[in-house]
């Protein structure tokens, strides 16, 4: 990687890649709209955007399963295929570069040096510290060393997925390995979690473009963008009418479950759980779990693998009671309803791939 | 992130037409507050040129209610479609300087709806840059032609 092409700015990568003005100004108004900001905010962005240099960006996996960058290559919100990765210089994710082994631990190096105080961390993946950390090593250093390490340079982390924002499965009981969050470890730097099991694909590539223009967005008590993680799934599940005429589904093929009744009794987490599922869906605005019939888990929650018992068992009671007034989520779910926002899928991810291996000859060359 | 024009703020309207001073009975209160809100916005177009959006999916609008707020801004001269990565569609209003712009993905999925008061929407203007690129595009053509090749 040359001086040069550090300096870089978005506008100069989008010119050379032959993105439109139009086409850039629409990802910037949908951006604004799909984070809910004031419509004169994709102004702000769309200025801020093309005079920011790409910020360059560590994408390290821990105790992971890859599902979180699953599902981000799957991503292209709102609608500008590969946008994300125009604005931001990707240097380095094992998962996606051509490089290996003792090349991928130099390229890790070079990239910190090189933007030291400057760059983005991405992280998924829980951490270990049982052990000493042994549990998960890359290159003959620990997780948590090649974090601890890689940290103190950043400009800010952001926790992709609920094992690196709150512990995930690999904390679950008995967390044989003493998993934890980044934020056991990491306390001095600003940290966003972009929590799900796996996030919602817009949801963390708005999350970033809303880093690169305006920097930290606004977070809740658990540092989840608020944007997406202010409601909860019940507060704008389009079932919610038969939960509060008290029609339940009691079992998975009754006549409730046919007629669409809420899950609540067969252990629906919605109540609790903080996301943009009911919003925003999955695969290209098709449809949520709840949609196709199961109740939500709470996967974006901490503890989510053990806090209820079983994912089957209705929440207690008292848990629910509260949950925002029906009026204001009627509100809320009517005005979200109106569009689901986009999520489609990186159709090339091949392209994806491309840029990590060009990136990576070119650091080589 | 710093609202500083009250245009800035979403808005979100409450109450009912009985208090905000309906009299037909049929067009609700949000309604009449939006409609109010996009006169002031039409104000300060003709008297300062400055332009103004609303989001329209941040208001706590029912289908039907959609659809008496078109009916009220009824249908203008121009209508423009733009095939920018998906289809956009820019329609003025009856009023003019009121403009209806909706946004497409490729997969003809909604990705945003403003109501924009404006001379004309930012993503209809031609960027000066570009201009500038195609002058460049067209320059480098031309000399292709003169030297012996084919313009096509
Ligand atoms: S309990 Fe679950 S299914 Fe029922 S309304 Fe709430 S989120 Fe929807
Ligand atoms: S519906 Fe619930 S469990 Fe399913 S992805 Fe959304 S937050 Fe996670």
């Amino acid at each position: 990687m040359t001086t040069a092409k550090r300096l870089e700015t978005i506008e100069d990568v989008l010119t050379a890649n032959g993105v439109s003005r139009r086409t850039f100004l629409k990802f910037c108004i949908s951006t604004a709209s799909f984070m809910a900001l004031a419509p004169s905010m994709s102004t702000v962005i769309a200025k801020e955007l093309l005079k920011a240099r790409r910020p360059s960006v560590i994408y390290l996996s821990f105790q992971e399963c890859t599902g979180c960058l699953e599902s981000l290559t799957r991503s292209y919100t709102p609608s500008v295929e590969n946008m994300i990765f125009n604005m931001v210089s990707l240097d380095y994710d094992d998962t996606l570069m051509a490089a290996a082994g003792k090349q991928s631990e130099e390229a890790l190096d070079t990239v910190i040096k090189e933007n030291y105080g400057h760059y983005m961390m991405v992280v998924d993946g829980a951490v270990p510290l049982g052990n000493g950390g042994v549990y998960n090593t890359q290159g003959g250093k620990s997780a948590v060393q090649i974090l601890t390490d890689s940290a103190k340079g950043a400009a800010a982390i952001v926790c992709v997925g609920t094992c690196s924002s709150f512990g995930g499965i690999p904390l679950a009981h008995p967390n044989p390995t003493g998993a934890v969050p980044v934020s056991d470890i990491i306390t001095d730097k600003p940290i966003i979690n972009v929590s799900g099991c796996p996030p919602i694909p817009a949801v963390i590539t708005s999350t970033l473009v809303h880093y690169v223009t305006l920097g930290v967005p606004a977070l809740d008590a658990h540092h989840r963008p608020l944007a997406f993680f202010g409601n909860t799934i019940h507060d704008r599940c389009y079932r919610r009418p038969f939960f509060d005429e008290g029609k339940f589904a009691k079992t998975f093929d009754d006549e409730g479950a046919r007629n669409g009744w809420c899950l609540y009794e067969l252990g629906c987490k919605g109540p609790t759980t903080y996301n943009a599922c009911a919003t925003t869906k999955w695969n290209e605005g098709t449809s949520f779990p709840i949609e196709s019939g199961h109740p939500c888990l709470g996967c974006s929650e901490p503890n989510f693998w053990d806090r209820n018992g079983s994912f089957y068992a209705p929440l207690a009671a008292g848990l629910i009671s509260s949950v925002a007034p029906i009026g204001e989520a009627a509100g809320a779910g009517a005005a979200a309803g109106v569009g689901t926002a986009a999520l489609s899928r990186l159709r090339n991810r091949a392209k994806v791939r491309q840029r990590a291996t060009e990136k990576q000859t070119s650091k080589e060359e | 992130m710093i609202a500083r024009r009250l245009s800035d703020i979403p808005v979100k309207v409450e109450g009912d037409a009985s208090k905000t001073g309906s009299t037909t009975g049929t067009v609700g209160g949000g309604l009449i507050a939006i409609l109010r809100e996009i006169t002031e916005m039409l104000e300060r177009l003709a008297r300062y040129d400055e332009s103004a959006a609303i989001d329209l999916r941040s208001l706590p609008f029912s289908p039907s209610d959609y659809q008496s707020l078109r009916e009220s801004l009824g249908t203008g001269e121009v209508e423009i479609t733009l095939n920018v990565d998906g289809i956009s569609r820019v329609r003025e209003t009856g009023f003019a300087g009121v403009w209806w712009v909706e946004h497409r993905s490729p997969d003809d999925e909604l990705l945003a709806v403003l109501l924009e008061i404006t001379n004309i929407p930012e993503i209809v203007v031609t960027n000066r840059d570009e201009v500038a690129r195609s002058a460049n595009r067209l320059r480098d053509r031309l000399s292709i032609h003169t030297a012996g090749g084919n313009i096509q």
